[in-house]
This record gives structure tokens, sequence and C-alpha cells, in this order.
């Protein structure tokens, strides 16, 4: 199975309606940004989407059960929890927990699955190092490897590089890409809109629970937009060097 | 990890000989050992068989109750300084245990003393759960375990002290701090099967606490029931140490200090934490056991004394390190 | 053994066997006359004191005893302090009573007494009774307060008479007592003496324990008595209590009993205890 979908999906807390009635598709190798301003309904969308949360419509991944869902997607929270001081390669471990039956240890599938991820991170020499010891950007990048660990065709990933250095939002950025074309379908909720103008093919803007628009970032990007939604005007060009998108200043 | 727990394993078994030959008479080695198995005076094998032996089994039993679910809340609440003693479990396990003892019900039902013990275990770590559970942080966890600690302690003083007994008034010490003296065999089997029923329920959700350490979104996304795992520690718990508190009253910090020592030592896996601190809970209440003992030879000191004396310090040491992170 | 229970019967309770007998009682009391000066509103706000009191005084001299004295695990003439009103030891009840003379014991609530005393009241404090021999001096105490010397004299000449009769052997079954909370008591203690005098030995002089507490359940086991001595139990549980029924305990071959109110305060209702015990020794010698 791959890609996954959600047809009429809205999520109600108390009486308003967060997510209201979204439509989505997204097939294998897919990178697709979703943005939109805060208390759009993004992270409900796709904590929804995961069954993560009570909601009427319906979603692909809701039809399998929990273990079948760990496994077919990947969810990354935009909380970084890490409870305890444990070891990176532990952590990124967690990932194969919906692989494993009950009491089994890890296999040699699983060694290599940590190990591939922990290379796709660039965390080599990290493995034995206390993951709560680490700085910002290198917990995030664990925290990714994880999700890479757990070897979905389904990626959700929520404000993944916020924080992060320039160099280390690009490389992550890169890695999701990566993943896509390897067939994976990949959402990730991004505010740094230039970052998703030049890494993602398809962008689906959010607001006030309802999708604006879902095409290509120069199709979603439009002045119109810009200035509904987000309340700015922004410089966007083709170039050499790939499309650039430059927030501006704030729409009068 | 398989060192760790052959060692631990190795110290409980060393402890537990320990235990048998401490008393206030004073026999040999050979003597003890040779009337353990029956060989030896009436008297003596009386002593060692049913006075010696159910006290160090119930140390081991005890201590592997208190220090497995320290570890289980801990590693669900996702805090250090969870444990059945500090938030009110222990205090409302021994107010269910007093109240079936007072109103008879013990008497003519010998199940309904640890399934009143029990029950008042189980309410508390609901309680706990609804008003420290998902989102609360240190403050609210701490909050939550003296009000509820409070509340059981002082309704279980109320009841002993309406008790037409006289005696129940001041075995209220007894309750709230914990003592293994003068308990036989008659305890040991009312609390075996609800103890290894709670025990075998812990265990089983080992890997869920692994993924929690993500928090309980991403645990959720990898596939971890959270509703029925955190049923399944409240019946765990409850159990466990509802048992232990009906025989032995409430002892607490034992599943405070286990946890927390042996955490570096298993690499803070919460997974790895829950058979490590059933042995060292076992190491410690043995210890205590054998202290209090010592120490006092000619009186029943409680073994809360001694953990509190143990486990206070520990404690404002954890909030000392943690306070930056408590609300 | 006969003609002492008879005579024995007007002064001596043993609870659930023998009642009073009215004639016998009428006169003691008339025996007991009040002189001009005895005090006429005497309180006791002791359980002992309650006994003696109840024994000596004129009708209408003692006007209240302690709410103990009509509980039957502690108190052998609890029948009789049911017509006697009911005082809780507190100071301002005991005032209001007007009182001329209140009797105490020697623990008794020490706060509780300076101010009865403050507020002018006569206090007179009893002490315990620790051996057989000093009951008779307690009776004589307490006479001599209620100015009733000649009922006191006839009380203890029956006490010693009945005494007399008691010949403990020279060597016995070993006793010892174990009551709620693994107490055990001493060799200095009234119960020791009752012990003793009905023929048995008590283990606590092999101890070398003089002074009555705790003894551990290992030792009591290690000690194998032939008769253990406990308290009878109150209703509801107690952790205390369950030590007297411990397997250990069980297990042993002694013989159990449990000792009542008679064996409490110093009073003549002692002898009950002692035949009793006696009765018990001569049963375990035959068997």
């Amino acid at each position: 199975m791959s890609g996954f979908h959600i047809e009429n999906l809205s999520v109600l807390r108390g009486t308003t309606k967060v997510v209201d009635d979204v439509s989505l598709e997204l097939g294998a190798g897919e990178l697709v940004g979703l943005i939109g301003p805060n208390g759009a309904g993004k992270t409900t969308l796709m904590r929804a989407a995961l069954g993560l949360l009570p909601h009427s419509g319906q979603s692909s991944l809701n039809r399998l059960s929990p273990q079948e869902r760990a496994k077919t997607a990947a969810w990354m929270p935009q909380a970084r929890e890490i409870a305890w001081p444990v070891s990176v390669e532990t952590l990124v471990m967690l990932g194969r927990v919906p692989h494993l039956g009950a009491g089994q240890r890890p296999s040699e599938t699983d060694h290599a699955a940590v190990g591939a991820a922990i290379k796709a991170m660039d965390l080599q020499g990290f493995e034995t190092r206390s993951a709560t010891e680490l700085s910002g950007g290198e917990q995030a990048r664990v925290l990714i490897a994880r999700v890479l660990a757990q070897d979905t065709s389904v990626l959700f990933a929520d404000e993944p590089v916020a924080g992060l250095d320039p160099g280390h939002q690009i490389a992550t950025m890169e890695t999701f890409a990566k993943s896509a074309i390897s067939g994976k379908s990949v959402l990730v909720s991004l505010h740094d809109l230039g970052l998703a103008a030049r890494h993602c093919h398809r962008l689906v803007l959010m607001d006030k629970g309802r999708i604006l628009a879902d095409g290509a970032p120069k199709a979603v990007l439009t002045a119109e937009n810009l200035h509904k939604v987000f309340g700015i005007t922004a410089y966007l060009s083709e170039t050499k060097d790939g499309l650039i998108f430059l927030p501006l200043e704030v729409a009068k | 990890m398989r060192g760790l727990l052959a060692f631990l394993t190795l110290l409980v078994a060393l402890l537990f000989a320990v235990s048998l030959l401490i008393g206030p008479a004073g026999f040999g080695i050979g003597e003890s050992l040779s009337a353990l198995f029956g060989n030896g005076g009436e008297a003596i094998t009386l002593v060692m068989q049913e006075i010696r032996l159910p006290r160090a089994l119930l140390a081991v039993m005890i201590g592997i109750s208190l220090g497995l679910s320290g570890a289980a809340l801990q590693g669900f609440l996702r805090n250090p300084l969870a444990e059945p003693g500090l938030i009110g479990v222990s205090s409302s396990a021994a107010l269910g245990a007093v109240l079936a003892l007072q109103t008879g019900l013990a008497a003519a039902f010998a199940l309904a003393l640890p399934l009143a013990a029990l029950s008042g275990a189980g309410l508390a770590v609901l309680l706990l759960l609804l008003l420290a559970g998902p989102r609360g942080g240190s403050l609210t966890l701490i909050l939550a375990g003296i009000a509820i600690s409070a509340l059981a302690g002082a309704l279980t003083a109320l009841v002993l002290n309406l008790s037409p007994n006289p005696f129940a008034v001041s075995e209220i010490v007894f309750w709230m701090m914990g003592s293994l003296a003068d308990r036989s065999f008659t305890h040991v089997w009312l609390a075996l099967p609800f103890m290894m029923l709670g025990w075998a329920l812990i265990m089983t959700q080992g890997r869920g606490l692994d993924a929690l350490t993500l928090g309980e979104d991403a645990a959720g996304s990898l596939g971890i029931k959270l509703g029925q795992m955190r049923l399944i520690l409240v019946a765990g718990v409850a159990a466990s140490v509802g048992a232990a508190t009906a025989v032995a009253g409430a002892i607490g910090f034992v599943g405070l200090v286990v946890p927390h020592i042996l955490r570096p030592f298993v690499g803070a896996r919460p997974s790895a934490l829950l058979p490590a601190s059933a042995l060292g809970g076992a190491v410690l209440v043995l210890l205590a056991d054998i202290a209090v003992r010592v120490a006092v030879p000619d009186r029943d000191l409680k073994l809360g004394v001694l953990m509190a004396i143990v486990g206070a310090p520990l404690f404002l040491h954890l909030i000392y390190k943690t306070r930056r992170s408590m609300g | 053994m006969a003609t002492a229970h008879q005579i024995g019967r007007c002064i001596l309770v043993s609870v659930g066997r023998s009642k009073l007998i009215a004639p016998i009682w009428a006169a003691l009391i008339m025996v007991g006359a009040a002189h001009a000066d005895a005090p006429m509103r005497v309180v006791s706000m002791n359980l002992c004191t309650d006994q003696l009191a109840m024994l000596l005084a004129a009708p209408n001299q003692l006007i209240s005893v302690s709410d103990i004295a009509s509980d039957p695990r502690m108190s052998p003439m609890a029948e009789q302090a049911a017509d006697y009103p009911v005082n809780h030891g507190q100071a301002e009840e005991i005032f209001l009573l007007s009182p001329d003379l209140v009797l105490a014991g020697v623990y008794s609530d020490p706060v509780v007494i300076s101010m009865l005393r403050r507020l002018g009241v006569r206090v007179e404090q009893i002490g315990l009774v620790n051996a057989l021999d000093q009951v008779p001096t307690r009776i004589e105490e307490v006479g001599a307060l209620l100015e009733q010397e000649a009922a006191a004299q006839t009380i203890i000449a029956q006490y010693e008479t009945d005494l007399a009769n008691i010949i403990p052997p020279q060597t016995g079954p070993r006793a010892e007592f174990y009551y709620p909370n693994g107490y055990a008591l001493g060799t200095g203690t009234l119960s020791n003496d009752i012990l003793t005098t009905a023929g048995f030995r008590h283990i606590a002089a092999e101890m070398g324990r003089g002074n009555s507490g705790r003894l551990a359940l290992e030792l009591m086991v290690l000690a194998d008595p032939d008769l253990m001595i406990h308290a009878e139990l109150y209703p509801a549980a107690s952790r205390s209590e369950e030590i007297m029924t411990h397997p250990a305990l069980k297990a042993l071959p002694a013989a159990v009993t449990s000792s009542n109110s008679d064996w409490i305060c110093g009073t003549p209702a002692v002898i009950a205890a002692l035949s009793r015990l006696v009765e018990l020794r001569l049963e375990l010698e035959g068997s």
C-alpha cells in the first residue's frame, strides 16, 4: 500500500470545526509541504489522519489496525519529547517497535534499518551518546532518524526543522526529498515558506480548517493567497538556483 | 543488562539468607539452617519456619512489588518523582485495608483484606491519572499526591479512632510506616496471588513504556494502545501495591529510590528498568528489614522510618535537580 | 474449699459464675454505718479505687465511679457499677458533683488532679498493688479514708483466710503472660504473685525479667511454656492482638487461657482468679 488519502475529514473541538471537510490525496514519491498560519489546523489534520484524534470522515490509514498503521505511517510530532537519557541508538531503535512482536528482540533487519537511518541523518559516532545531552539540532536529527528507521511508506512530520540551523534545515529537507524519491509519501508541515517552496514539488495551503490551494508552489503562493491567508507580500521568482521565496512586508 | 540482573539476583539471595539468620533468638548458622529444613528442636524449627522464613519471603515480595510499581509509574508518567508511596497509592491501600478490618469484612472473608486494599490503591492511581496524567508536570503530580495522601491518611486515622478496639487507635503508626514484624505464612499466602498478578500485568507493558519515551503522540503512532496500557498499569500497580500494603502497611520511597539508582545501569530504558527495579526493590527492603532488627532489636522500629531517612534526602535531591523543569 | 466459697461469696465477684447473695451484702452495709465526719460525697475516678470504694462505702457515700467500672472485661464488679452514676475522669465534671473526697490512682491524669486540688477538692491517690500481700494494705487505706475501718477489717480477714487456704507446691508447670503487642509481665507484678501462688512457675523469673515489657515472639516460642495466658479479644480487629494467634504460638503444645478483670486490681476479687488457676494447674498436672 503506498500513499494515503483522506475524504471529508472533520475534527470538532467543542462546537468549532478545527478541520472542516478536508479531502487530500498523496501518492508514492511525493514530498508535500503543508503550510498555513497558526491555528489553521495543520497539526490537527495530520493527527486525525493518523487516528490519534476522534474525527468524522474517512482516512485510508484508519482502516488499518494500530499495528499495521504503525508499519505504514510514521509520525514526528512537533513537541520533541525525549523523556529519559537513553542512548541515540536506543532512541532510533524505537522506530522498530511496530515491527517487533511481543517480547521479540531486535533482529539483523532492525539493526540494519537503524544503521541506515543513523547514516542518513549524519549521526555516525553518536550511537552511544545520551540523547538528552545533545544540542537541539542534533536531537531533532535523532528524532527524524527514528522516523526513518520505522521504514514506512508514509511519513508525517510536524515542523521538523523549527529551531535548526540553516545547514541542518536544508539537509533535513533534502533527506525528506530523498525519501520521497525512494517511493515514500511525505507530508511535512512548515512555517518557513521559502524552504517549503524550494524543496516541495507540491504545497497544500490551509486556513481556518479548510484547504484553500493545492498544487505547485508557484500556483499556491500567489500574491492573492499570501495577502488573504498570511497578510504579507513576498518576492517569488524562478532563478537558476531554483525557486526563491522571500516574505517582504506586512500587507496593508 | 544480563550481568546487572544476575548481580541483583545474587544479592537478593545473599540478603535473604542473612535475614533468616537475624533475630532475637541467637542461634548459630548451622543450627538455623538445619532447623529451617525441619531437623532440630521443635521450638527452633518453629521459629525458623513460622517466624523468620515468612518475614524474609514477605520482604522479597514487597520489595519486588514496590520497586516494579515505582518503575512502571515513573515510565508511564514520564516523571522520576512518581512512586506509590509519595503519590498516595500506598496510603489509599492502607485505608482500604483498615476499612476491611474494622468493619469485620476481613474476618468474614479472608480475601476481603487484599481486595479492599487493592481497590483503595486502584482508586488512587485512577484519581492521580485523572489529575496529573497526560499533560501534568511534576508540580501537578506532587500536589495531587499530597492531596490524596492527606485524605487517605486522615480517613484511616478516623476509622481507627472510631474502632471499638482500644489497640486500633495506636496502630495508625503501623499503617502509615509499615512493618514486617511478627508476620506469618497466612500473610504470605494472602498477598502472593495478587502480587504475582500485578507483576505479570506490569511486565507486559515494557515495550509501551519504552515507546512513551517519545511522548504520548509518538507512542500512539508507533501502535501502542495508550488507553489499554493505562488500564493494565493501574490494575498491575493496584494489585501489587495493594497486596503489599494489606499485609505490611504503607512503605514509601522504595519505588522512588530503586529506579533512580538503577536507571543509569540500564541505559535509562524503561523496559529494562522494570525487572531491575523489581530485584533492586527486594534488595532494599531486605536490607532495611535487616537493619531495623540489628539497630533496635527489642523494639519494632518501623520500616518506613528507615526508608524515609534514606529516601527523603534523595527526594529533595531530585527536586533540586529538576526544579528548573517544574511548573 | 466449700466453706471458703460460701463465706467468700459475700465479698467476691467472680465473673460469669456465682452472684452476690443479697442478705449478706445487706449485712455488710449495716456493718459499714456512717460516722458523722466521714466524707459523704465520694467520687472515684480510677478502676481499682472504684472496686475498693464499692466494696467499702456506706449507702449513699459513693456518688460516682469511673466509666470503666461497668466494662466486664476490666471490672469484676461491673454489674454493681451500673447502680452508680458514671464519670469520665474530667476535672470539670467531677468538680460539678461537689465531692468532698476524690479517689484516684497514682497514674491518673496529673493535670486533672492538680486542677481539682486547685479548686479546693480533696484528692487522695491510692498506689498500685504489686503483690498479694499488698491487698490488705490498700483495703485498709481506703477504709480509713471512707471512715469504714470496721468493714475494711472484715474484708481483710476473709481475704487472708481464703489466701491461706491456697498452698502452692514446690514446682509446677511453666507459664507466661503474652498480651497484645507481645507484652509480657515481669516478676514484680500482682499477676506474677497470683500465678506463683496458684502453683505455676513464671517464665519471667527464668529470664530475669523484673519489669513488664515487650517479649519477642521468637523468645516466647523458644521458652516452650506449659501454659500461655492471653487477654480476651476486643471486638473489631487489631494487629496488636494478632500476635496472640500467630501460627508459631498455635503450633506449641502449650495450654492457653486468658486473664480477666479479676487480675487487674488488687482487690479480694483476685481470689477468684487464684481458684481458677489452681483448678487449671490440677488439670494440667493430671493429664
